[in-house]
């Protein structure tokens, strides 16, 4: 095994152990170390590959190159002015000049994410849940649980949506305002709904963390042996 | 007094709001009443000769007389020598021609004068006093007064050298300039024609006190006459104390005393008072002299203008006078200046400037103009205890509102500590055994089956060598997880000979890629797994910043959005990207992600520009949820959802990768914490049944 494998096989059990000590001694100096540690590596390597993969060949290699042309240089002076108002942003006396910068990107990104999500999620998904109820489109299944589940799938939807209805009306003078029936009874529905829904949230957290701690347990198993 | 003209009905003027008409009494009359209601009573009395008024002495001439009766034989009185014209005058026996004027002149009831003015006014002859006796019946102020005639200026001659000046004399300062003007002491009011008029219309004995003519130039001026009331047509003119012209009625009942006092100083020009006209002598007064005429020859700069006498002069030692009581009447008409107490009249002697050595007058440096710097105060608050406690607390408040609250620790327990324990054991153990033992204690699941066989199908659909679109889009983290799911895929591609184009949203995608390909190629890679390892078939772009913007950028024009490899290459010019202008041109793409945001963001902005290239998405457990609808509305065409739909698609794939191996240890795990989870469900179910059992037998 080469050095530099070597080096790091190693570094990566070490700090695997520390880690694992969290479980039986708690939140001890050892775990706090390599969390530590993974700050600052996860930090710096970002800054590297940051500047690295973007800033100096998109930006700054370009403004010093010869060969690029004046109009690649006119072009790349917007993005660069951008950057340097952006880091305005750090000195409290001169944040408001950093709004411009914030007001493009945010500007932008809500535009490419409303786009987006009107586009490629609406539409399609209500048209998904629309072709639900299409017995003729069950691809061998059998069209009763086709239907289940489509009403299933309503149910819940239409039931969760309720659940975040809070509108109340008095239906008589003096009386405390409250939803109606129809709706407060679709929303203990909803509720259920939601409560199911956050289990499978929470079962995917363990699982992933399941899955993490049986590959460090491979990986040291197999760097011992 | 502004001199401006107002109608004749007003009575104040209506510039200046001074009083127009003067003000009068209820008869109109301007005289005080008290003079006016004589007046109005002797008009209104028949024209009788009034009764004759009772012999009255003066009760200080009475006095006078005893004691000059009882100094007959003191030989300071023999000693005296009096001049010859008192001499003459006492044995001259007043002149008959003199009348005395009939009470109508004087315009005064007989009822309200006094005894001394009276006896002016009666028609019966004064009681002749006695003849004085040259030596001793002389009383002394009298003898004092002749001697002050004598030191008069005017007996003295013109030539007469002035007199001795005193300290007091303000203008005797020997620091005076000598080149400052002498300001004469005539320049007194006169008092114009028309009262010069007025006063020839007073009565008879008045007009004996008053100056017989007016003052000439030249002469020295007589001190204006000091009428307290206006004097009328019908009053006497006042005259200076000290003229020796008597008026006609007191000429014709005048003691013989006062006759000769009168002869004696006859032949003198009148003279003004002692204060008016040049400056008397004020230096030298006789000791001998009485009080009331020593202060009239004292300087005037000793008194004020307009001095008036002390009520009561106190008398001296040797005095034989006894102050008199002042009548009411005499009171009122004193001055105001005697009853306003005089201000003090500061005498320093000026010492800087043009004036100085000059006494009583303005200074010329205020000590307003004196510069100096304000005064500086101390500027404490007053507080008490009681403020000063709560201010305390106030200050203790909020410093602990600064001060982080100290976090108290639990103290640990051990039941829950042993729970803990035992709880990781039984996980770890059921992890480390399959590992170890290479085994699986349960079956492989077969979860999503169908997901994993889409994405098969999508897969085997691909020809060989063609380009593949991989996004490596997980954390470093989840790596354990997305490895053993993504694995069998890249394994797959692999050993379809896929040119592969890794490209990532995140800074450590690039990394996590070659993590992955060696992952996949194993322990024992194939031949085909060396043209990954070492890159040939694999051109790494890197990190495309901006998220959902980057996605979109790189999907309409992949070429701008991401031209070069980490290496520094041109990355559209390289064998693994020939004939790639667009995402179109790729044959798949793979996304391998754990965030439902970054994949719900690959299929919104890329998706569309794919066309018909099927797009497989690779991701964990815990984002399986969100992102399955995509699946199900076609959006996506398949997909791995964690270490068991890795598991499954190598097992369909038939190449064994990590998923595989990491099954039996996740699902052993998984076990063990579901057991875990329904245990403790069953343990809080009983124990929660026998507490509501507990509280309904006790209640």
């Amino acid at each position: 095994m080469p050095l530099a494998n070597l080096i790091w096989t190693a570094l990566s059990f070490i700090f695997t152990l520390l880690v694992l000590s969290y479980v039986f001694l708690g939140d001890n100096p050892l775990f706090r170390v390599a969390t530590y540690i993974f700050v600052g590596v996860a930090a710096g390597y970002t800054f590297l590959v940051s500047f690295n993969q973007v800033i100096w060949p998109r930006l700054i290699f370009p403004l010093i190159n010869a060969s690029a042309s004046p109009l690649e240089k006119a072009l790349l002076g917007a993005p660069l002015l951008l950057g340097l108002l952006l880091l305005t942003k750090l000195f409290p006396r001169l944040a408001s000049l950093g709004n411009i910068s914030m007001a493009y990107l945010v500007g932008v990104g809500a535009a490419v994410a409303i786009g987006g999500a009107v586009l490629g999620t609406l539409f399609p998904q209500g048209s998904a849940a629309v072709n639900a109820f299409d017995l003729h489109a069950s691809q061998g299944r059998s069209p009763s649980l086709v239907l289940i589940e489509a009403v299933v799938l309503l149910v819940g939807t239409a039931a969760t949506l309720m659940y975040f209805y809070f509108g109340a009306r008095s239906l008589t003078p003096g009386q405390q305002p409250q939803r109606p029936q129809v709706v407060d009874t679709t929303a203990q529905i909803g509720k259920y709904f939601i409560a199911i829904t956050f289990g499978s949230l929470f079962a995917g957290v363990y699982i992933a963390s399941i899955s993490a701690l049986v590959e460090r347990v491979y990986f040291l198993w197999n760097t011992l042996f | 007094m502004c001199g401006k003209s107002n109608p004749a009905e007003l009575e104040n003027c209506q510039y200046c709001q001074a009083r127009l008409k003067p003000l009068a009494n209820k008869s109109g009359s301007i005289l005080p009443d008290w003079l006016d209601n004589l007046r109005t009573k002797k008009d209104q009395e028949p024209a009788s000769p009034p009764p004759p008024p009772e012999p009255e002495v003066p009760d200080w001439l009475s006095r006078v007389r005893e004691r000059s009766q009882e100094d007959k034989d003191s030989e300071a009185f023999s000693q005296i020598t009096l001049p010859d014209w008192l001499v003459e005058d006492e044995e001259t026996p007043p002149p008959a021609d003199q009348a005395t004027p009939e009470p109508a002149e004087t315009g005064i009831a007989p009822e309200a004068t006094p005894a001394w003015l009276s006896e002016f006014t009666s028609a019966e002859p004064v009681e002749e006093p006695k003849p004085v006796d040259q030596e001793s019946d002389i009383p002394d102020w009298l003898k004092k007064f002749s001697e002050f005639g004598e030191l008069l200026p005017a007996e003295q001659g013109v030539d007469a050298p002035p007199p001795a000046v005193s300290e007091s004399s303000p203008f005797t300062e020997t620091s005076l300039p000598s080149d400052l003007p002498v300001i004469p002491n005539n320049n007194l009011e006169q008092p114009p024609a028309d009262q010069a008029a007025e006063v020839t219309e007073l009565p008879d004995w008045m007009l004996g006190l008053a100056p017989a003519s007016p003052p000439t130039p030249g002469q020295p001026s007589e001190a204006p006459a000091v009428s307290l009331v206006e004097p009328s047509a019908e009053d006497e003119p006042l005259a200076s104390p000290l003229s020796t012209d008597l008026p006609v009625s007191l000429e014709n009942n005048a003691p013989e005393w006062l006759k000769d006092f009168q002869a004696a100083g006859a032949g003198q020009p009148q003279t003004a008072l002692p204060f008016a006209g040049e400056a008397l002598p004020p230096a030298e007064i006789n000791a001998d002299l009485p009080d009331w005429l020593g202060k009239l020859s004292a300087p005037p700069s000793a008194e004020p203008a307009v001095s008036p006498a002390p009520e009561e002069p106190a008398p001296q030692e040797g005095e034989s006078l006894i102050p008199a009581e002042i009548p009411g009447w005499v009171k009122a008409m004193r001055p105001i200046e005697t009853i306003v107490p005089v201000p003090k009249v500061d005498h320093r002697i000026e010492e800087r400037g043009p004036l100085a050595g000059l006494k009583d007058i303005l200074p010329a440096e205020s000590g307003a103009l004196e510069i100096a710097p304000p005064p500086s105060f101390a500027f404490r608050l007053h507080t008490t205890d009681q403020q000063r406690g709560r201010q305390a607390l106030l200050e203790s408040l909020l410093a602990s509102e600064a001060e982080p609250k100290p976090r108290e620790k639990p103290a640990p327990r051990l039941d829950n500590q042993i729970l803990r324990w035992v709880i990781a054991a039984l996980i770890l153990l059921a992890v480390i055994v399959p590992v170890v033992a290479n085994v699986s204690i349960l079956p492989a699941a077969e979860a999503y089956p169908g997901q994993a066989a889409q994405a098969l199908a999508a897969i085997d659909s691909l020809t060989q060598n063609v380009p593949v679109l991989v996004s490596v889009d997980y954390e470093p983290g989840l790596a354990g997880e997305m490895e053993a799911a993504a694995a069998g895929v890249m394994n797959d591609l692999m050993a379809r000979g896929a040119r592969l184009t890794i490209v990532s949203t995140s800074p450590t995608g690039s990394a996590l890629a070659v993590r992955l390909i060696e992952k996949a190629a194993g322990n024992k890679p194939e031949p085909f797994h060396t043209p990954y390892l070492n890159g040939e078939r694999v051109a790494n772009l890197g990190y495309l910043p901006g998220s959902a913007s980057a996605l979109l950028g790189f999907a309409q024009a992949p070429q701008a959005a991401a031209p070069f490899t980490v290496t520094g290459q041109y990355a559209w010019s390289l064998p693994v990207l020939q004939g790639i202008h667009s995402l179109s041109d790729f044959g798949l793409v793979l996304v391998i992600t754990e965030n439902p945001d970054t994949g719900r963001g690959w299929v919104e902005q890329v998706h569309p520009a794919l066309g018909d290239r099927p797009l497989i998405l690779v991701s964990s457990a815990q984002a399986a949820p969100v992102l399955l609808p995509y699946l199900d509305s076609g959006q996506i065409d398949g997909m791995v959802t964690g270490v068991t739909g890795g598991a499954v698609f190598e097992k369909y794939s038939s190449r064994p990768g990590l998923g595989q191996a990491y099954a039996g240890g996740y699902q052993a795990a998984l076990a063990v914490a579901v057991c875990v989870i329904l245990v403790g469900a069953i343990v809080e179910a009983i124990t929660l049944f026998v507490k509501s059992s507990k509280a309904k037998k006790e209640a």
